[in-house]
């Protein structure tokens, strides 16, 4: 902006347009007459204004504050030309818009270096001065022209000096407005509300900021006589008003948080910050202050609050907090006498839960049980997560021991009940301890520790229990730690070693496996049974690491067994779930068969069923992976878990286990034989081999060999063992003795069953002709044993004995030997409790005493007749069975070599078509000639190089008609040479010519050809 | 930070609301059937109930009908079906609204800040407390039926509001009267422009 321009401006903000200086002109009775009087001083071509401007200077500089504004001689100087040249504008005679923004510019510049206008009224004085003896020297003889010109020059300065003094208010009033703005700036940036209000506290003054923080229009505050104690919420509004007069009648500022309601109905902390107005004499006249929005401030602090005593997955409060509350608790019971339960409730399992399907779904079951939970419990009751899976309840109040038992029941009961997740559900149970204030300790600490104790203990008798906490079971807990620390340091000690238990197969009786079974060989406690450190392992997750070593320990002694020429064996190795969620286990394994050298199909993984209820991509494609590294794998401890075989058609497994809970009592128990013989038949019709585990007795063998089980474990063939005297088992091992019914097929194996021994004797007497094998046993439970090793066809039994009657002997031989023929013998009839025994199938015949002879041998042999029947049908379907077994063995293997072939096939044709690619678009031309002079291979270099013009394809032409005869000739010789021929065209070519036949079964020549450049 | 109580006997959806819930800064207790639900409205006295109509014990109108005798908790409906008789006993049991299954947390959380507001304002209207602004707002009714409208045409709160306001231009009662038709099950075909 130039000097001119801002001129403009002052002059356009101070009105002084054409209008206003004719209006000054006029006031000022300046006219043309004084302006043509004011022309003719100037044409007396007299310097007079560089007299006066250079007198004017030297008084000026007589004053120390005008020395300071001139510097040098210089400045001086040119002050004084700019001095004379003002002055001699005012009598130049043109008075018009350029004259009057020339002298506002002077205004302005004399306003910015900071020149008073007493120096400027100084500078006029001295001109005025000046020309009064110049022009009474001028025109002293012409009274009138003198009078005039003097009256003229006093109207022109006047004018000046209007115009200047006008300049300089214009500034001033600029900085004053300037000085308001930035006020109002500051004002408008505080985001807070800038108050003011008389001693009433009646706002007289509120900032814009209070509408946009509030929504009321600030009318409301002025107007409003009681309007900030209306706004503040009822619970804060007395404290505030009355802390705010008390503190102004003290005269003193303050500050205070509080919370108002805003026209929109929120909630909105405020601080505010009061200070008191004072008048000169120091007498208070009103308030004023600042209301800053604290509220996000306030969440925060709530939610750091929140945070610090609550946990966040469930907004139950934290340990932390429990344990203030549980200390306030004490003291109360202290003054009533009661007392204090606090109930440590541990979800059983839980962690298979998050390991299995996830986080995402163990959080939400954990805050859903958090929820039931809180159901049951009384409005005076407290609940807490102590993290993980664990919560504590404390109850209060509690009169007697008795009334603890009810919340903690239910507590199991509410989380018994199934979770849904979609179309899952999932069931839960929970371990509680219970400690008592002030029975089981009077400290926080004693209590929490009694309870977890107690917890523990509910957990080994079985959880899904609780237990009140007892002495005891401090010392109980005390070894516990002790004992995880043990077993922390004796992986590195080497203190744990592996045991082996022999696996036979049924039909060949031959041991075929063993099973690596972990010991503890502990320095104090002897050798440890793992039930009494695995739990533990899994819980600290020790069970990894020590999951690593069994298996590569195990597959170190397969190996050496091998070399020490024992027969191959299949290594049985268990798997945990946790080794699983370690997503590395398979290549784990396949580290451990590379570097111990077993080959994969002797490793058999024995792996949980519960682990295959889960069905997590993660875990399916780990199953796959185990599996296509060859190893074997078997699902362990089948029938404890959904017995339900239908998952395992996903998996890929080789065999099952069935429980040795099953096993033991397949001879007692109808349940657990029909259960066994279903999992043995499913599973053949899944095509795994079935094991059974737990075999004691050669009951239990004759039973499982009798129902086509494959292999057997147990105590009966061998306890396991330590290396050396498993690998002397193994060779002494003579074969399971035989079993098979194909051995005796013409034996008939007659029971007889009843108290009596006269009746026994005489029917074997009668019955022994017949040709029969006769067993007899004197009551049902000697019967029951007799024919878990006897391959019984027809049973002969009295109705009534004393322990078990004839009939209940019967309907539990059906179910486990489903294909005897059953005989009952009578003293007398009845016929009740006889027919419904036949209705059911319990019964073929039903003889009554005394019998008949002839009769009853015909029965006897008619009911042998019958068993062979279904015996013979048995066998087929046995066969056929074991047929198909075989055949879709077959098919497997087949399956999985087709696949790898495939995988093969597919391999090599991509590093085909890679080489052909690579052929095809090399810068020289190949060309392939086979034994028969076929041209076999031409790429593209070869074509453009020896096909005149471009066009049609060498190959599968004869090579000795479409190549030029130099080059057929060099490529009959096939010399390996480089060698450079003379083409058609007269190109020359380097060329090399090689036999096929160095690195592969390939036969011909293949030749390279180069152009050379000429 | 709001209570907010939420019932569902599937973890699926209630894991689906409850971590929306959180997110936007609720405080959630979640369970999933009828009798613990109404233990936790007299314990916790949450803010807002979200029920489900189906529960495992006992319907979720028990559960309302209960808690409204008993306490002063607020509560809406979950339901899979916007089937009319539903709409009409929840509006009976005195729901605050009813939201359709499946539901997006990113439409709940608006429906839940209105019935929050509305439980003040009801809070309000008993400690007397009159200064309650725009009055239409209060008719539960009417939010019920932006509800539906909501769910029937996939809007948003605002969008269905305005449908709403729309249509109910020259209608005898105006939108109160409209919506009261709309939810008790009349057929009434909405413009949507």
């Amino acid at each position: 902006m130039n000097a001119f321009d801002k001129s403009a401006i002052v002059a356009r903000e101070l009105g002084i347009d054409s209008n206003e200086i004719a209006n000054r002109k006029h006031f000022l009775e300046f006219g043309d007459l004084d302006a043509e009087l004011l022309k003719g001083l100037q044409s007396q071509q007299q310097d007079y204004e560089e007299v006066i401007a250079a007198a004017f200077f030297n008084h000026l500089l007589e004053f120390p504050q005008i020395r300071d504004l001139v510097p040098d001689a210089e400045t001086l100087e040119r002050l004084k030309s700019t001095l004379s040249t003002y002055f001699r504008s005012l009598t130049a005679g043109e008075y018009g818009d350029e004259y009057i923004l020339t002298r506002l510019h002077v205004g302005v510049v004399h306003k910015r270096v900071g020149l008073d206008p007493k120096w400027y009224l100084g500078a006029y004085r001295k001109y005025l001065s000046h020309f009064l003896f110049e022009l009474w020297k001028l025109y002293g003889d012409d009274h009138e022209k003198f009078l005039k010109t003097y009256d003229a020059l006093l109207k022109v300065v006047l004018f000046d000096i209007g115009l200047a003094i006008d300049t300089y208010h214009h500034a001033d009033k600029q900085e004053v407005l300037q000085f308001e703005k930035r006020l109002q700036s500051l004002l408008d940036g505080i985001d807070a509300i800038v108050w003011e209000a008389d001693l009433d506290m009646h706002f007289t003054f509120v900032s814009h900021q209070a509408q946009d923080m509030l929504g009321y229009p600030l009318a409301r505050w002025t107007q409003e006589p009681e309007f900030l104690r209306d706004i503040i919420l009822p619970d804060d509004r007395a404290p505030v008003i009355s802390s705010l007069f008390v503190e102004m009648a003290d005269g003193r500022g303050h500050d205070m948080d509080y919370r108002v309601r805003t026209a929109d109905g929120r909630i909105v902390w405020i601080h505010g910050r009061v200070s008191t107005v004072r008048d000169k004499e120091g007498r208070l006249t009103g308030l004023r202050g600042l209301m800053v929005d604290i509220t996000a401030l306030k969440d925060a602090q709530k939610k750091l609050v929140h945070l610090a005593s609550y946990d966040e997955l469930t907004g139950l409060p934290n340990r932390s907090l429990l344990q203030d509350r549980l200390r306030q608790a004490m003291v109360q019971a202290d003054r009533s006498g009661d007392m204090v339960a606090i109930l440590l409730l541990d979800l059983d399992r839980f962690k298979n839960i998050n390991d299995s399907l996830g986080h995402d779904v163990g959080d939400v079951v954990l805050q859903t049980a958090a929820g039931r939970l809180i159901g049951i419990l009384r409005d005076i009751d407290t609940m807490a997560r102590f993290g993980g899976d664990e919560f504590m309840i404390m109850l209060t109040d509690i009169a007697r021991l008795e009334d603890i038992t009810p919340i903690a029941r239910n507590a199991i009961e509410c989380l018994a009940l199934p979770f849904t997740v979609g179309e899952h559900e999932l069931f839960l149970t929970a371990s509680i301890g219970i400690s008592v204030y002030p029975r089981d300790g009077k400290d926080v600490q004693t209590l929490l520790k009694d309870a977890d104790a107690a917890m523990y203990r509910a957990k080994e008798s079985g959880k899904n229990r609780f237990e009140f906490f007892t002495a005891e079971m401090n010392s109980a807990a005390v070894h516990r730690l002790q004992f995880e620390n043990q077993m922390r340091q004796a992986l590195a000690r080497q203190e744990f070693v592996l045991h082996y238990q022999p696996q036979a197969d049924i039909d060949s009786g031959k041991i075929v496996g063993v099973e690596a079974l972990v010991r503890w060989q502990h320095p104090e406690h002897g050798m440890v049974p793992p039930v009494e450190f695995i739990p533990l392992a899994e819980e600290t997750g020790l069970i990894v690491p020590l999951g690593e070593w069994i298996l590569e320990a195990a597959c170190r002694q397969a190996v050496a067994w091998q070399a020490a020429g024992l027969p191959e064996l299949r290594m049985a190795v268990n798997v945990s779930v946790r080794q699983f969620a370690e997503h590395n286990l398979t290549q784990v394994v396949e580290r451990i068969l590379r570097e111990t050298g077993l080959a994969p199909s002797l490793l058999k993984l024995e792996l949980t069923e519960s682990l295959f209820m889960q069905e997590t991509e993660g875990m399916i494609d780990m199953v796959l992976g185990l599996r296509k590294l060859g190893v074997r794998l078997s699902v362990d401890d089948f029938g404890t878990g959904y017995s339900s075989l239908s998952y395992l058609r996903r998996f890929p497994v080789t065999s099952v286990k069935i429980d040795q809970s099953f096993v033991r009592s397949i001879t007692t128990d109808p349940a657990s034989a029909t259960l066994v013989r279903s999992i043995i038949g499913m599973a053949h019709e899944m095509n795994l081999r079935v094991i059974a585990e737990g075999v004691e007795t050669e009951g239990h063998l004759g039973f499982l060999a009798s129902h086509r089980c494959d292999e057997i474990q147990g105590y009966w063939l061998s306890h396991p063992l330590p290396p050396d005297e498993c690998a002397a088992f193994i060779q002494r091992f003579a074969g399971l003795p035989a079993l098979g019914e194909s051995e005796k097929p013409l034996e008939r194996l007659l029971l007889l069953v009843d108290d009596e021994v006269n009746i026994t004797t005489s029917l074997k007497r009668l019955l022994r002709p017949d040709g029969y094998r006769i067993l007899t046993a004197s009551s049902g439970q000697e019967g029951l044993e007799l024919l878990a090793t006897n391959p019984v066809g027809v049973i002969i039994s009295d109705q009534r004995m004393p322990a078990m009657t004839g009939v209940e002997f019967f309907r539990r031989v059906k179910d486990i030997y489903p294909d005897t023929v059953r005989i009952v013998l009578s003293g007398y009839t009845e016929l009740k409790s006889v027919t419904d025994a036949i209705n059911e199938g319990a019964i073929y015949k039903f003889l009554t005493k005394p019998w008949d002879d002839e009769q009853l041998r015909d029965h006897v042999r008619e009911a042998f007749q019958r068993y062979e029947l279904k015996q013979e049908n048995v066998r087929l379907g046995r066969e056929l069975e074991r047929a198909n077994a075989e055949l879709s063995e077959i098919n497997r293997d087949l399956e999985m070599r087709v696949a790898e072939k495939t995988e093969q096939i597919r391999h090599n044709v991509s590093i085909l078509q890679v080489s052909q690619e690579i052929l095809e678009h090399l810068p020289a031309a190949v060309i392939g000639i086979d034994d028969d002079g076929l041209v076999v291979i031409a790429n593209r270099q070869a074509d453009l190089l020896l096909v005149p013009g471009g066009d049609g394809l060498l190959l599968g032409a004869n090579a000795a008609e479409c190549l030029p005869p130099a080059l057929a000739t060099f490529a009959a010789e096939a010399s390996d040479e480089t060698r450079i021929l003379m083409l058609e065209d007269g190109r020359r070519a380097s060329a090399i010519c090689h036999r096929m036949g160095d690195l592969c079964k390939a036969s011909g020549t293949i030749m390279v050809l180069n152009l050379i450049d000429t | 930070m709001p209570k907010i109580l939420v019932v569902d006997d599937d973890l699926a959806v209630l894991a689906t609301i409850s971590l929306g819930l959180r997110r936007a800064g609720y405080h959630v207790f979640q369970v999933d059937s009828g009798l613990p639900a109404i233990q936790i409205c007299r314990r916790e006295k949450p803010d807002l109930a979200i029920l489900d109509m189906n529960l495992p014990d006992i319907t979720g109108l028990q559960v309302a009908q209960t808690i409204k005798s008993e306490t002063s908790t607020p509560f809406i409906f979950l339901s899979a079906h916007s089937d009319e008789g539903l709409v009409k006993a929840a509006v009976e049991v005195g729901a605050l609204g009813y939201l359709v299954k499946p539901v997006e947390v990113a439409r709940i959380v608006p429906a839940i800040e209105v019935a929050l507001k509305r439980a003040d304002e009801i809070v309000q209207l008993r400690l007397g407390n009159a200064n309650l602004g725009d009055e239409s707002m209060l008719n539960r009714e009417t939010d019920m039926a932006i509800g539906l409208i909501m769910e029937r045409h996939q809007l948003d709160r605002a969008a269905a509001f305005d449908v709403l306001r729309a249509n109910a231009r020259g209608h005898p009662g105006g939108i109160a009267g409209l919506a009261q038709r709309l939810i008790e099950g009349e057929k009434i075909t909405l413009t949507l422009d």
